[in-house]
Formats: C-alpha cells, sequence, structure tokens
C-alpha cells in the first residue's frame, strides 16, 4: 500500500491528473511484473520502480493528442528529480506530519475537506450545499492547501533541522 | 511567500478544478523551468492532492489535538472535586478502574504498566491473549546506563532488531472489561508512553500505534500491527497513529501520546509502541527504553 502510494504520487506529479495517473499505474505495474528479474533484491522497490514509472510517463505523454498540461520535456525532468527527493521521506513519515497537520484545521475546513475529498462532492454542489458561491468555496479549498503545505514544509524543515 | 510561490499556488488550485489555459499552461511551465521553489511546490501540491484523493477518510480520522478550555463559571471549578469523589467510590467498586484528574479533564485509567511487579508477563513475539504483551526481544531492567526508569523502579528495555529499523512491542487491552467502552457511543482514549534511548549519539523516532478491533486477539493478524499497518483501515474498527523523532544527544524520557476514537462495538484494542535508532547499519542500532504507559479514557463532561 505504501509503495502503491508512493509509486501513484510520483506519477501525479508527471501527469497532474488523477484518472490519468491511474492507468499509467497499471502500465508500470505490467512493466514492473515482467522486469521483477532485473530489480536487485535488498534495494529500494519504490526507487526502481520510479525509474520506470519515468519512463513509462515519457511514452505515454507521447502517444496522447492532448494532455492535461502541457509542460516542457526539460521541465518534467525537473519535476521528477523534484518528486523523488520529496519521495525520499518514508511514507509513514510523510503521512503522520499530514495528519497532524490536517488535526491542526478548525472543524469546519476538516469537514469541506471530508465534502470535496471523502465523499467526492465537486466545488459546486458544496457551493450549493452551503448556499455559498462556489468562488468562495473554491477560495476556502486554496486556502486550506496552502495551509496543509506550508505546515508540512515547517514540519520538514525541523526535522532537517535535527538531522544536523 | 515569495510572489511565484503565491502565484504557482493559484495556478495549482485552478489545474485541481479546471483545465489551464494555454497562457496559463505556459505560464505554469516557465515558472517551474526557472524557479526551484516553485517546483518543490508544485510537487508537493501533486502529492498532497494525491494522498487526500487516496486516503481521505484515514488522514482525516488521524490524530486529533485535544485542547483544554478554561472553565468560565466558577462553580465549574467543584466539578473536578466531585467526579474525584465520584472516582474513588467508582474506584472501590471496581479494582481495575480508577479516575484520575488532569486539569481540567477527567482520566479514566484503563492501563497502567511500569513493567514493576510480578503481573508483569512477557511473550516473546505478538501477544496471542487478552492482557498479554509481547513483541520483540525485550527484558525488564532496573536503571542501567545512567537511566533511571521513569516511574517506579524497572522498565522495559527494547533491545535493537537486526533485520528491522524498529523494536516493538504490543499489548492486548480487554475493552469489554473496561466499563468505558461498554457505551453506545464512540470512546475517546489516550495512549500515553515514555521512551529513553540507551545511547545519546544518534537520532531516535518513537511510533505509538493502536488500534480496535470487534473480534478477539484469536482472529488477528500480527502483521497488521507491523509490515501491513498500510491495510489496518481493511480490518479495525479505529485506528491512530503518532511517532516522534529525537535529535541526537538529547538525555531525557520523551513522552508521546495518541488520542483514538473507539467506536461502540469494539472488544479489543491493540497498542503497540515503535522504537528506533535512526540508523541504516543494524551494527550502529541502539536499545531503547519503554516505561509508563497508561491508557486512559477522556472523559469529558464528568458528572453534573
Amino acid at each position: 500500500m505504501a509503495e502503491r502510494r508512493r509509486i501513484l504520487g510520483f506519477i501525479q506529479v508527471l501527469v497532474q491528473d488523477r484518472a490519468a495517473a491511474e492507468d499509467v499505474l497499471q502500465d508500470v505495474s505490467a512493466v514492473l511484473w515482467t522486469k521483477f528479474d532485473q530489480f536487485e533484491i535488498g534495494t529500494d522497490f519504490a526507487a526502481w520502480a520510479m525509474c520506470v514509472a519515468r519512463l513509462t510517463v515519457l511514452n505515454w505523454r507521447r502517444k496522447q493528442a492532448r494532455l492535461p498540461l502541457a509542460l516542457g520535456d526539460e521541465t518534467l525532468l525537473l519535476l521528477a528529480d523534484e518528486a523523488v527527493a520529496a519521495l525520499s521521506v518514508p511514507d509513514d513519515e510523510r503521512r503522520e506530519a499530514l495528519q497532524e497537520c490536517l488535526s491542526r484545521l478548525p472543524e469546519t475546513q476538516r469537514q469541506l475537506l471530508r465534502a470535496h475529498y471523502e465523499r467526492g462532492e465537486d466545488v459546486a454542489d458544496i457551493a450549493q450545499e452551503a448556499q455559498r458561491t462556489a468562488r468562495s468555496i473554491y477560495l476556502r479549498l486554496e486556502k486550506i492547501h496552502a495551509a496543509l503545505l506550508d505546515c508540512m514544509t515547517h514540519k520538514r524543515w525541523l526535522n532537517a533541522g535535527a538531522n544536523l | 511567500m515569495s510572489t511565484e510561490t503565491q502565484r504557482l499556488d493559484e495556478l495549482a488550485a485552478r489545474l485541481r478544478e479546471t483545465p489551464l489555459s494555454a497562457d496559463e499552461q505556459a505560464e505554469l511551465d516557465a515558472l517551474l523551468l526557472r524557479c526551484p521553489e516553485a517546483r518543490r511546490r508544485f510537487v508537493d501540491h501533486m502529492l498532497l492532492q494525491n494522498d487526500l484523493n487516496e486516503d481521505a477518510a484515514a488522514l482525516l480520522s488521524g490524530p486529533v489535538t485535544v485542547s483544554v478550555r478554561p472553565r468560565s463559571a466558577s462553580w465549574l471549578s467543584w466539578r473536578p472535586l466531585t467526579a474525584a469523589a465520584a472516582g474513588i467510590v467508582f474506584g472501590i467498586l471496581c479494582t481495575s478502574v480508577v479516575w484520575a484528574y488532569a486539569a481540567h479533564e477527567a482520566r479514566l485509567s484503563l492501563l497502567h504498566e511500569s513493567f514493576e511487579g510480578v503481573r508483569f508477563g512477557w511473550q516473546s513475539g505478538f501477544p496471542k491473549e487478552m492482557g498479554q504483551w509481547g513483541g520483540d526481544e525485550a527484558k525488564i531492567v532496573s536503571s542501567e546506563a545512567g537511566v533511571n526508569p521513569k516511574d517506579g523502579v524497572r522498565m522495559l528495555k527494547l533491545e535493537p532488531v537486526k533485520t528491522d529499523l524498529f523494536s516493538r512491542t504490543h499489548c492486548i487491552v480487554d475493552l469489554q472489561k473496561q466499563s468505558l467502552a461498554l457505551g453506545a457511543t464512540t470512546r475517546q482514549i489516550e495512549l500515553r508512553a515514555s521512551f529513553h534511548p540507551s545511547v545519546l549519539g544518534k537520532k531516535d523516532r518513537y511510533i505509538l500505534r493502536a488500534a480496535a478491533f470487534a473480534d478477539g486477539p484469536e482472529k488477528l493478524d500480527e502483521r497488521w500491527m507491523k509490515e501491513a499497518w498500510a491495510q489496518i483501515d481493511e480490518h479495525s474498527l479505529a485506528y491512530a497513529a503518532r511517532g516522534v523523532s529525537v535529535p541526537a544527544g538529547i538525555d531525557a524520557w520523551q513522552t508521546i501520546t495518541l488520542m483514538i476514537d473507539v467506536p461502540p462495538g469494539s472488544r479489543i484494542l491493540v497498542i503497540s509502541m515503535w522504537a528506533a535508532t535512526m540508523d541504516g547499519k543494524p551494527a550502529n542500532r541502539a536499545a531503547h527504553y519503554l516505561d509508563d504507559v497508561r491508557l486512559s479514557g477522556v472523559i469529558n463532561e464528568p458528572l453534573p
């Protein structure tokens, strides 16, 4: 589960679309299965899988008539390096940091995240239910995401400081 | 926050909801190409999006910070005393349950283990029965290597494991014996444990995990509390985890607290305590001491 999440996260960075990321993950899984004899037992499986995923994404992009986000190849490779670095943090550690940051949010913001991500309601549905404008819900979500990222960046900074 | 990061946040937010226009895509591409900070932030956006899409339910039911609100009305300050008095009576009626009062919250003690008495039975490997403790290699010691027990005169020494970064110890708690868990509503339980490294030269990491199950120990798969923790949501009624990293050289007990909401129908609560020396080489990993493990029911409204 943790490895799947890491690899899917890596692909999400490169394809920027959830459905497309799931499709690419299927392709990556097939490649990993057929090339498993090339994997050196005892080395980092996720790192190996991310190398495979990087090539699979490049192939996938060539086959698409229209990409979710048309980034240049150079940008994409820089993002891939950045994603590998970000995902080198143990999955447990990342998740615990995120859980703690989520627990610090006010309950109303947690409810909004539940509606959007757990129940899959889109911004327009939430706005209608809450009798607000879609724009105001959209801005609230943007603010929550930014707050979560700031919180996690701060925790990462503290951890990095602890390693000095 | 820099202007570029701010703009990146705006574009990432738009991308989450709608496709970007050609101009916006070109702007984002240029921003990502020239600015490392923007790339880091963009990766963080995508990973956050992925985590929330994949597992929002579990993430949002994770550790919750408990805030203690000061009482505003003066008569309410008598409540702790009333509750404590009632607790003493309750404690006499039921010897395994004792009321305690800390600040403005009541705590119903479900378990307190400081590894002192003959009661303490250790099982090598994962515990099999209610009330049993077990796990990786461990032994009870008194003061050792300049470390004094946190509580009482003994503590549990968790030996390093050659094949794993973490040393783990677990206990199966019978919730049906505890009156707290027998209600029709979800109850909040707090797990608290203290750790101390035997060697101070390395960064250490401590993790608490707890999971409530509807079935007894016989149906429990020990892997759920270890390497298959990522699947715990498929098997448990509730679960929670909390980890703390401690920098090298800190010569003090580290007390970690975890809150879990235990729903009705929970029969057992499995608690796990993990300790690790953060060093990739097994030979450099040291033992850790564990002491003063407490499991308490949290009562927010003690007595009228």
